[in-house]
This record gives structure tokens, sequence and C-alpha cells, in this order.
């Protein structure tokens, strides 16, 4: 192609007119003919999502436009070396243009990444407090038996590892007023001093937005310590490791010079059922495995192994007395084994995946304590914390 | 709601252009401009048929008119060319403006009518094709041009792809020669010449203009820092960030345009030349999107009698002029503010200033940028976390708030990179390689892959202009 082009610019005075045009030819129409014929693939293990896929047209969908706009999305998503494309972005960002973000990341000293968040919303200070009256109002009900846990973002407790003069949101001052509110109605766990004392240990994850197996323990010898509890022993357990995680900042930003994370665990085992919900306070069994799912440890969200995940309705066999149910997010997930140690039953809870008020589940399966355990910034702004006060259909009073 | 295509985009990039130029190439000298016209059209229609029948209906009457307008002698020119123009215009006006004026009245007269609720999207490319069919049947009337025989040619001019989303507003008779070569239309160096804009253009517009834009949305976005949060120092930066993205933005997709276009064998007009360089508004609005000055001046300023007719008279068409150009730009206040802002400055500077510009040599440049910047804090005024007022205070009254030291951390090698490619050092550089073929073909094949790397990467923003 290139020397086809050549003759015919060697009619012009200047010979070398048409090798800039060969090199647009061959890098746009060579790349445009191989991403027809490249791989395509249904998920994107690194983006951590599902990819578009070719839509298919109908005389609606190409008239209205809207099969057009998939098929942008599906050449988008399934372009070829995508990964490659976006760690070149990524490597630019940082090595060219010295950038300290990158897509809502910061990424921070010494591998470290954070969460961007330089404001809070109006909208998710509305939010929050919608989340606090329902905490509260929920702890009200059940006196002396609710604590709740709220785990500080990695930026409160690691602030210098952030990029220099990042105007973060003033996350202690929102966390002091939130254990104030909530402490008016329940027994509250602040981290942020037993955090800061222990910072030199591994306590969160640089790459993902969660904290370690370590920090959920110190969390946990705090809530044994409120709660008068002997920790579980971790002396006496022998502990497994998974090398080379790469989490959720790591999937976003694509920092070039990433530290990959490794998960230090106890390999517990101890049952886990998980169930389908058919209704308010009624469950079937789906299947009950080992609370920490290891075949997750082999694919790329292996935090994800911890509880198998975020389920709706889960009971775990513990090997203790008396009953706990957890209401949480994903922080809990690697929190609750530990848990095993002290209770014979724990329940479960992730609101994201449950639609019902919680009393009646407290009265029915007759949990004894309820931990309300979530980190910051998921608390701030899920829209569906606030089921924990929904009061309950089984009366037939309310709708 | 589905999108337009734009040329940052992997579907245009690696699908709808080389497919357009190959079937373009491929087509036969007589029937390259059916070609044109069908790839224009499925690009038209790309984000649905809607407003098809518009286009269509507002080529049909102008093509028309334009077979009148041509005639020898014929009586009654003066009322086709007043029709062809009134609908036109009120093509415009409707779609551009309708909600702006119930909006308007209801606040006026309280009388509560309902906004339409189709009109919420304005028609792809409306404001610019609106443009280039009003200056075509003008410059038939004023026998500038033969009017176009073929409406096939017609219908590829007015609905020609690479300028329908932000122009530029190409006249009929600077396009119709090349419209008419059947032979021979686009040579390689053309071509070459194209590409390389192109390139160019994406490259402004995918790594300049939007990871620079990103200072100026994280202190006035929803979830942004706030403007009221701002330090002095950071609205400054704030401003001139959002300055340099605009320039990029639209510079670069006029780039890109222009490089398609001559890729075709159009050789177009550029519609920026080193704007942030200017030595006086003035000479700033020769050098800014110059195709709609341009416009405003031989369609608007000049059949109102220009300079003609005394200087009481000549203030009246520049405020006429300019409060149009401010209204092109948008149905909304600060738009007409923005526009007669620059009126009032040009008048300052026709009637004191120009002669005292023309001795100095770094203040002019100063004074100039100064007052576009804020020119450009009035133009961005109609954006929810950005108001005029809040905007001013925070660049004039020193006081406390997020300091910038994070923003310049960040953003300082793209913003000083922006800066150096507002004024002619690339440029220059970019001549200086072609002595050196390898080096230039390296430079232009790896910024080729940095503006793939950055359209993959990016979600696919919009222009900004395509909303004016």
């Amino acid at each position: 192609m290139e020397k086809q082009v050549y003759r015919k610019a060697g009619k012009r005075p200047q010979p070398r007119a048409g090798a800039l045009l060969a090199l647009f030819i061959l890098l746009i129409f060579g790349f445009a003919v191989y991403n027809v014929f490249s791989p395509k693939r249904e998920t994107s293990e690194l983006e951590n999502r599902r990819l578009a896929q070719l839509p298919a047209p109908s005389a609606k969908t190409v008239l209205n436009g809207q099969w057009a706009d998939d098929l942008a999305t599906y050449l988008q998503d399934q372009v070829a070396f995508r990964d490659f494309w976006i760690d070149l972005e990524s490597a630019v960002n940082s090595l060219l243009f010295a950038k300290t973000e990158e897509s809502d990341i910061l990424l921070g000293k010494d591998g470290w990444m954070f969460t961007k968040l330089f404001t809070v919303s109006q909208e998710t200070q509305t939010q929050l407090q919608k989340n606090l009256d329902a905490v509260t109002a929920f702890a009200a009900r059940h006196p002396g038996h609710v604590t709740f846990l709220l785990a500080p973002s990695a930026s409160v407790i690691y602030p210098e590892m952030l990029p220099a003069g990042a105007p973060m949101a003033d996350e202690d001052a929102m966390l002091d007023d939130i254990f104030a509110q909530i402490g008016a109605a329940a027994q509250v766990i602040d981290l942020r001093p037993v955090f800061t004392a222990a910072k030199d240990e591994y306590l969160y994850f640089k790459t993902d937005h969660h904290w370690t197996p370590q920090g959920a323990y110190l969390a946990y010898q705090q809530f044994c310590a409120l709660k008068g509890l002997t920790p579980f022993d971790a002396a006496a357990h022998e502990t497994a490791t998974v090398e080379d995680f790469y989490g959720t900042h790591y999937s976003a930003a694509r920092r070039w010079d990433v530290q990959p994370d490794h998960i230090t665990y106890y390999p517990l085992d101890n049952p886990m059922t998980v169930y389908q919900i058919d209704g308010e306070a009624a469950y079937t069994p789906l299947y009950t495995e080992p609370l920490i799912n290891t075949e997750k440890f082999a694919t790329r969200d292996k935090y994800a192994a911890f509880l198998d995940g975020n389920n709706g309705y889960s009971t775990i066999q513990g090997d203790g007395e008396g009953s706990i149910l957890v209401i949480k997010d994903s922080y809990a997930n690697s929190f609750v084994p530990y848990l095993t140690a002290n209770y014979a039953k724990i329940g479960v809870v992730d609101l994201r995946n449950f639609s019902y008020g919680l009393d009646s589940t407290i009265e029915a399966e007759g949990y004894d304590e309820v931990l309300v355990l979530y980190n910051f910034q998921t608390f701030i702004a899920d829209k569906r914390v606030v089921y924990i006060d929904r009061p309950t259909t089984l009366t037939g009073a309310d709708e | 709601m589905a999108h337009d295509m734009v040329f940052n985009s992997v579907v245009f990039l690696f699908c709808f252009m080389p497919l357009a130029l190959l079937l373009y190439y491929l087509a036969p000298g007589r029937s390259k401009n059916a070609v044109l016209l069908l790839e224009s059209i499925l690009f038209y229609c790309w984000a649905g048929i809607t407003w098809l029948p518009l286009i269509a209906v507002l080529v049909l009457v102008n093509y028309l008119a334009g077979l009148f307008l041509g005639r020898r002698q014929a009586g009654g020119r003066r009322l086709v060319l007043v029709l062809a123009v009134a609908v036109s215009a009120a093509a415009l006006v409707f779609f551009k403006y309708t909600n702006f004026l119930i909006d308007t009245l209801n606040q006026i007269a309280g009388l509560g009518l309902s906004s339409l609720t189709f009109l919420s999207v304005l028609p792809l490319g409306i404001s610019y094709y609106i443009f280039k069919l009003i200056s075509y049947v003008a410059d038939v009337y004023t026998r500038k041009t033969e009017p176009e025989r073929n409406p096939i040619d017609f219908a590829a001019y007015v609905i020609f792809f690479p300028q329908l989303i932000v122009g530029p507003i190409v006249r009929y008779r600077d396009m119709a020669p090349a419209l008419h070569t059947t032979r021979g239309r686009c040579t390689v160096r053309q071509a070459e010449e194209g590409a390389a804009q192109f390139v160019f253009g994406l490259a402004k517009k995918v790594i300049l203009a939007d990871s620079i834009g990103a200072l100026w949305t994280d202190i006035i976005a929803a979830d942004g820092i706030g403007l009221a949060n701002a330090s002095l120092p950071l609205a400054w930066l704030g401003i001139l960030a959002y300055s340099l993205q605009l320039y990029f933005d639209f510079s670069g997709y006029s780039q890109m345009s222009n490089g398609l276009s001559q890729m075709m064998g159009f050789t177009c007009p550029a519609n920026f030349n080193l704007p942030y360089m200017a030595t006086s508004i003035t000479d700033f609005w020769r050098r800014w999107h110059i195709t709609l000055s341009l416009w405003f001046r031989d369609y608007i300023y000049i059949p109102l009698g220009g300079n003609r007719h005394g200087a009481a008279r000549q203030v009246f068409n520049m405020m006429v002029v300019w409060a149009l150009t401010g209204f092109w730009h948008g149905a909304n206040w600060n738009f007409l503010c923005w526009g007669l802002y620059y009126f009032v400055l040009l008048v300052i500077e026709k009637n004191l200033l120009l002669k005292h510009l023309q001795k100095g040599k770094v203040w002019p440049r100063i004074y100039t940028l100064f007052f576009v910047v804020l020119g450009w804090g009035i133009f961005t005024a109609n954006q929810p976390g950005a108001p005029l007022a809040l905007l001013v205070s925070r660049l004039f009254i020193p006081q406390g708030g997020v300091s910038a030291l994070y923003f310049l951390r960040n953003y300082g090698v793209l913003l000083a990179l922006g800066c150096v490619c507002s004024t002619p050092l690339p440029g220059w550089l970019w001549e200086k390689t072609r002595r050196a073929l390898p080096l230039r073909l390296l430079v232009f094949a790896a910024l080729l892959v940095l503006c793939v790397a950055f359209v993959v990467a990016s979600t696919g923003s919009a222009a900004l202009y395509a909303d004016f």
C-alpha cells in the first residue's frame, strides 16, 4: 500500500508527499479491518464489568437511533486491544502529564490509591440524614441490642499518602456528627484512634476500596472489647495468603506502577447457608457452603471470596453462643468470619439485595444482637440503608 | 436518548470514516456527490430519522429559490430572497428559541405556558446549515455565484457530514469548484494535508480539551468542590482551564472537519487562527470562529449598511450583529450579554483604544486575554454551578477557600501544554520536521496512537459547540 501511494505522489514536484498519508491509511484502515476480526469478549475482568455485545437491528431501533447507539457502545467496548489502550492512556497521564488522579481515583504516594471525594453533594447529604434517621429509629426500637460500626475511609487514616494538597471532604467532621447522632440510640464503634495508632499494619488495600482482613480483625477486637467477648484466637490459627490482588481502585485507575496487594486470611470453613428471599421473613435455603469461597481467590474479584459476595440473606453456623444479625455492606464480609468464635448463629443481611424491614426477621429468627457495619462511603450515599427502618408488612397495617 | 456520532469515537474513526472515504474514493467522478450525500444522510440520521424531513424541506426550498434567483431577468427576486431567508430563519428560531421565548413570556406575564418537550434537543447542526443556506441564497441573489442546478450536489453541500456537527460555516461558492470537479478532485498532497489536520484536531479535542476541561468540572459540577468554595487563585485557574478547553474543543473539532473535507478534496478556510495570540479584541474576532464572524459581516453587517451611513448607524449595526452573535450561541440571556459585552469592547476599541494598542507589544495581549477570559465567564454563566455574580466575586474579591495547589499539581503540565499549543510554536516545529521525514512520521504516528488511547479510555464526550 505504501509503495503504491508513493508512486502516485511521484508525479508531484516534492517527492516525499504520500508517506504520511500512507501511514495514516495503514493505521486507520489497518486497525479498522483488524478490529472487525479481533476476538470479542463477554466481560472485561480488568474492568470488572460486562461488555456490550453486537446489537441486533430492527426497523424500529435503526430508525430511532437506538441500534446506532448500541453499535457505538459495542465498538467502544469491544475495540481491539482495549486493555492496552486504557493502560496506555493511564500511563501517559501519569508519566507525561504528571497527573495525580485517573478516573476519579487519587494516585497517592507509595502505590496508594484513594476514592476521590472532594465534596459531599447536597443530594448525598440529604441521603445521609435519611440513613442516620433510619438507623437511629431502628436502634431506638431495639434498645441495648444494636451496635453501629462505621469504618473510616483509608484517606482518613493515611492522609499523608494522599497526593499533595488534595482537598478531600472533611470526613472527620462528618464521622463525628454521625457517631454523635447514632450514639444517642445505639452503641457506636469509632475506629479512628485504634486504626491511626496501628497504621503501620496492613489495614487497607492499596489497590482496592476495602479494608484487609487485618483491618477487619482490629475492628473486630474493638467490637469484642465493647461487648465483653473473648476475641477469636488468631495465634491458634494458621493463615493463608493469596498474592497478586488487583482491586477495584486499580480496575478504575489502571495505575502503571501498581503495587499489587495480597490477602492474608484465616481459612475458616464454618458452613454458610444462602437463602432465597420469598417475602418478608420468609426464606428458602438455596445452598450451603463454607463461608469463604476460595474459588473466587482465583478470579480477579478476590475480595468476593469472603461470604461469597453480597448475598441478601445468609446464616452462618458459629462455634460460640447466642446469635447476632449483621446488617452490612461488603466491609463486613471479611469481618464476619471472626464472629464464628463468639456466636452460634450469625445472620447476615445486605440491604442492597434485601427489600424488607428487619424487625420481623429479628423476631422470627430470634436474634439476640444486631451489628450495623458499613464503611463511610457506602453509608453516606447508599439509598437502601433506609430499608432497615421499613415498617413490617406482615400485620397488614402498612402497605 | 440516542447520541449523534462524534468524530472522536471508535465507531467514527474505525467504521464510518474509513468506509465513507473508501466508498467516496472508489466512486466514479460523476457519482461522488451522490455517494457523499448518502453518507451525509446516514450521518445525519445516526441518532434517528426524526429531523430528516426538516432538512429535506429546507434543502428543497432553498434549492428552488436558488434556481429562481439565478435567472437573468426575473421580477420578484427580492421577494423570493426574503421568503427563502424567512423560511430558514423561522426554522432556526422555532427549533432553537421557542422554549426560551415561552420561558421568558412565563416570567414576564406569568402565562404558565408549558414548554415543548420535542424541542428539548436541538436538531443536529441546525445552527450551522441554516447559515450555509442563507449565505447561498444571498450569494445567488447578489450574483456572486451561479445557482446549483443539480439537486444532489446542492443537498451534498448542505448536509456535508464533516460540517454537520460544528460547522464551519463554509459558503457554497467556496465549495462549488470542488463539488463540480469530476476528475482528480483530491490530490495525494491534499489528502495528506487533510489527514494531518484531522489528527491534530483530534489530538486537540481528546488529549487537551477533555483533560483540561476536567479542572473546571472539578469546580462547578454537582459533585465538584463548588465555585463558592474556590479560593481566588483557584477561580482564575478554573476559568483559565475553561478558556483553554473551549478553544481546543472547538478549534480541534473544526480542524477535524476541515481535515475530513480536505481528504475529500474540499479545501476549506481555517476556522481559527491562534486566537489567544490576538493583540486586540478586534484582532481576536478575526481569529476566533472566523467563518461565523465573516458570515455576520457579509450577511448582516454589510447589508445593514456597515460603516457607510455615519458613525451612529455603524454603532447600531454593530450592536445588532453582536446581539445576534450572542444569541446564536444559545437561547439564554447570558449569551446575549456576552455578545453585547463584545459590542461595548469593540466600540471602545474602535473609537479610543486601537491606536494605542498598535503601539504596545506585551500589554495588548494581556489586555485582550483578560477580557476574553472574563468573557468566557459570562459565556458559561448559564451552567448551574457557575452563576456570573459568584464567579466575579470569586475572581476579584480575595477570600479564602480551596487552594489551587492540588489542581496546579494535577493539571499543571496539561495547562502548560495548553498554553504552548495556543502559540505558533507547535505549528512552527511541525513545519521544521518537513526536512526530517522519519521524525515527522514518528511524531504523527505517536500522536495518532495516543489519540486512539484517549478515545478508547474516555466515555466519548460530545463537542461543546454542537449545542449552539
